[in-house]
């Protein structure tokens, strides 16, 4: 498929900023961009994606909607240019900006807006911080020389030399993109990390507004993801330094980067979105400023999905059904255990697992072998991406093992076509199903929450839901209830109508 | 006073000396006199050392001594012209000077101090359950990274029901890339093309099985599950290798977690008389006795005996209860 390209003289409404999302994965967050893509026809969009290298994506997932007028990707581990390196002094006084900036992002609260402005001014200039600069000149190598005699610990020099090479580069990719990206009034980040970070540079190259919706809490996913990575080389034995208790210096380093790119973006939004209260105070302990933080929760066609409640057959089907990629995020394996011990108890239920495997091949493979050695062939089934309007009206109950999650559409999609919930304490879980006002709550619990990683929590749940008619049936009222109330779209879609409307018509 | 009780005292007694030694020369008399008076003219010259440490002093008074008692006359000189005399003498530096006062340096940027629970010498699990600052549970989580599975599952299972996302999605990782090594080897050895004809293959098997058990990962039907597969792969290896004490020993330990009580204790019988030395077994034997409450004072002493010495009277005891 052709990609749409900006025309020339024309400015996009809206130029989202996409990190290893949408259009080329299928995923909650992909969804909901598509929807509101969808939902406000009245504004143009451009698309920038944003991914770690080319292999690690096919073709696109979505039939991009009509108002989508451009789109481009962008690869942080895109391939060295092969230019002659070619040894030149460098700009010392950019390098010591660059170095005030790097002390600002390891003092908390400090603030970052003019060292921001300085840096893009420098950033990609040939006698600033360039590429170029950064990797050949005496400059570079003296500010990385002097930071490892001052600060860095256990780590050989070479070491740390090549990951501050590698942490870097992706940065000037970014410039580049921000340099010649097409005009849009507003940018907009569907995450801090690198997208936040192009979504930085462009509010201060382009003077134009920048919003941040996140779903995840990226700095903490990559934090997660970091604390026990593989390819961080690192020794820690007591001869080194370490205590046994200690993170390694590059892995604090890796963290800090991080935590680094999403300040920048805190900075510079002017508008940070979060989907449920405790994403948002953790945006401010992360950096945010509170009076720009606020929360949009998601919401669903509930329209669409109620009119799914008519082909329910009657009674409670013993079929349990979990919703999402196949990917160690969502635990599939917890709900495999969870399949054994519940057809233990009742023999004639059924475990279907909904979603795509290519995302984590190796992982698919596990779950199927895992399967497999529980004796469970048969009872648990792999189906793949299916439709939702296929498979929700057969589900008894929707399992949900994640051991990270924001606001999860699915649960939504779940009670708006009658079907009760289990699902794990993460992100809003808990809210979600046993309400967060006083109001909400008195709705009643539209499903059980367990702990992560509970194969026994989880399948007593699930019993008792499908063995108790009573609760099932009052589960399945308080979520209809629920999602018609507090969770629909168009509280979501009127909520970024007025807040792309208020972006848009900032002059600065 | 002291110093003069030293100085009459000495000079009195190294007098008599002289004088004993010149009337009428009685060796040991006169010896005993210079004796005594070197030893209280050597502590006399010790006081007038400079400094003040005691311990300095009592160091140097045998030296003194031995010149005043050994070099009659002349050691008492040699002391106070090459030693005293300079001492005190000789202008000491000014010490302030030497010395140059400024603050203590900032710690170094990826190094804080940390007043952690572990530091402080609490348990792990009262850290993970009482440290108030996320920082410090995650800290006690990455020190499970060096411990062995069975003591590091327990505590990452408790952090799982941490109120941090962070803590409790580290455990998970940690906890995962744990549970990923069992099964990968479960699945490197389940690969084995050798896996129906050898003991070999089939004990790797049922140990990995059977630490996926004893480490917690494994609950509920789960751990049932496990644990048949554990007990068909012993008993496929002992079919293969009737005689290998050591899986025989594994195949009494799957049968007590699956409560199999006698056919555990024969197990361990056969154990030992294949050759697996007692205090291997005694352990397991004692969980034998203990769930069977049928273990009689006498073969209770036998049993502790036989862990302490190492001795075969495990076996005698086990065939009379059997």
């Amino acid at each position: 498929m052709r990609w749409p390209k900006q025309e020339a003289g024309t400015t996009a409404d809206i130029a989202l900023l996409l990190e290893g999302t949408y259009p080329f994965v299928a995923g909650g967050v992909s969804s909901w961009v598509h929807e509101i893509i969808r939902r406000l026809p009245e504004r143009t969009f451009s698309l920038f994606f944003v991914g770690g290298s080319p292999e690690s994506y096919g073709d696109l997932r979505f039939e991009l909607p009509p108002n989508v007028i451009h789109l481009e990707c962008h690869y942080t581990t895109t391939p060295d240019v092969h230019v002659k390196p070619r040894l030149h002094e460098g700009n010392h006084r950019a390098f010591e900006m660059s170095a005030e900036l790097h002390t600002a992002f390891r003092t908390p609260g400090s603030p970052l807006t003019s060292l921001m402005k300085q840096l893009v001014e420098l950033l990609g200039h040939p006698n600033g911080l360039s590429r170029e600069a950064f990797f050949h000149s005496r400059s570079a190598w003296e500010t990385i020389c002097e930071d490892y005699e001052s600060r860095c610990t256990e780590p050989s020099f070479l070491d740390y030399f090549w990951t501050i090479r590698m942490m870097h580069a992706p940065l000037f990719v970014l410039d580049a993109v921000a340099r010649n990206a097409p005009p849009a009034r507003v940018y907009h980040s569907i995450s801090t990390g690198y997208a936040g970070f192009l979504g930085a540079l462009l509010h201060h190259r382009r003077q134009r507004p920048l919003l941040i919706s996140e779903h995840g809490i990226y700095t903490k996913e990559r934090k997660i993801d970091l604390s026990h990575a593989p390819w961080i080389r690192e020794d820690l034995s007591i001869f080194n330094g370490g205590n046994g208790t200690d993170v390694g210096y590059l892995r604090q380093l890796w963290v800090r980067f991080y935590e680094g790119l999403g300040r920048c973006a805190y900075s510079a939004a002017r508008s940070i979105v979060a989907l449920y209260e405790g994403n948002r105070r953790r945006q401010i302990a992360d950096g945010a400023l509170e009076e720009r933080t606020s929360v949009i929760s998601n919401g669903i066609d509930v329209t669409r999905f109620s009119a799914l409640r008519s082909k329910r057959a009657t009674g409670v089907p013993p079929v349990l059904g979990l919703l999402g990629r196949v990917v160690p995020i969502k635990d599939v394996r917890t709900f495999i255990r969870a399949m054994r011990i519940i057809c233990d108890q009742l023999p004639e239920a059924e475990g279907w697992i909904v979603g795509p495997t290519a995302e984590d091949e190796g992982y698919g493979r596990e779950c199927e072998e895992l399967v497999h050695s529980l004796g469970l062939e048969g009872r648990v089934k792999f189906l793949g991406f299916q439709k939702p309007d296929d498979i929700l009206p057969k589900l008894g109950v929707m399992v949900l093992t994640s051991i990270s999650e924001a606001l999860p559409l699915v649960i939504l999609e779940a009670w708006a076509s009658g079907v009760p919930v289990i699902a794990t304490d993460v992100g809003a879980c808990r809210e979600l199903i046993e309400g967060r006002s006083p109001d909400d709550r008195a709705l009643g619990a539209a499903g059980i929450v367990t702990p992560i990683a509970a194969p026994e929590e989880t399948a007593a749940a699930a019993v008792r839901l499908l063995s108790s008619e009573e609760e099932w049936n009052a589960a399945q009222q308080a979520g209809i209830a629920r999602v018609e109330r507090y969770y629909t779209q168009k509280q979501m879609i009127d909520a970024y109508r007025n807040l792309y409307h208020e972006a848009i018509s900032w002059q600065g | 006073m002291w110093f003069s009780l030293y100085a009459v005292l000495g000079c009195s007694l190294q007098l008599a000396c002289v004088l004993v030694w010149m009337s009428e020369p009685p060796a040991l008399a006169s010896l005993a006199l210079h004796l005594a008076g070197s030893g209280l003219a050597a502590r006399l010259l010790v006081q007038v050392l400079p400094g003040e440490d005691p311990n300095q002093r009592r160091r140097v008074w045998p030296l003194f001594a031995g010149l005043l008692l050994f070099v009659p006359v002349l050691g008492a000189a040699g002391v106070c012209v090459g030693v005293l005399w300079p001492l005190r003498t000789t202008k000491r530096p000014a010490q302030a000077g030497n010395w140059l006062s400024f603050a203590f340096p900032d710690w170094p940027a990826s190094y804080q101090p940390k007043n952690t629970a572990l530091a402080a010498g609490d348990s792990l699990a009262a850290c993970l359950r009482g440290a108030r600052d996320p920082s410090r549970r995650l800290a006690a989580l990455s020190s499970t990274r060096r411990w062995s599975h069975r003591e590091a599952v327990p505590a990452l299972t408790l952090a799982l029901r941490d109120s941090v996302d962070e803590v409790r999605l580290f455990a998970y990782a940690l906890l995962q890339a744990r549970e990923k090594t069992l099964y990968d080897r479960i699945k490197a050895a389940q690969a084995r093309p050798d896996l129906q004809a050898s003991a070999a293959t089939h004990r790797v098997l049922a140990q990995l099985h059977w630490e996926l058990v004893d480490s917690g990962f494994a609950q509920g039907a789960i751990r049932e599950r496990m644990l048949t597969a554990a007990r068909q792969h012993a008993e496929a290896g002992l079919a293969l290798d009737p005689k290998n004490g050591p899986l025989r020993c594994l195949a009494a330990r799957i049968l007590l977690a699956l409560g199999e009580t006698d056919a555990a204790a024969v197990s361990l019988a056969l154990a030992v008389e294949q050759g697996l030395p007692p205090r291997v077994v005694a352990p397991y034997l004692g969980e034998v006795a203990f769930r069977r409450r049928t273990a009689r004072t006498k073969e209770r002493v036998h049993l502790v005996a036989s862990i302490l010495a190492g001795e075969r009277v495990v076996a005698t005891s086990v065939r009379r209860e059997t």
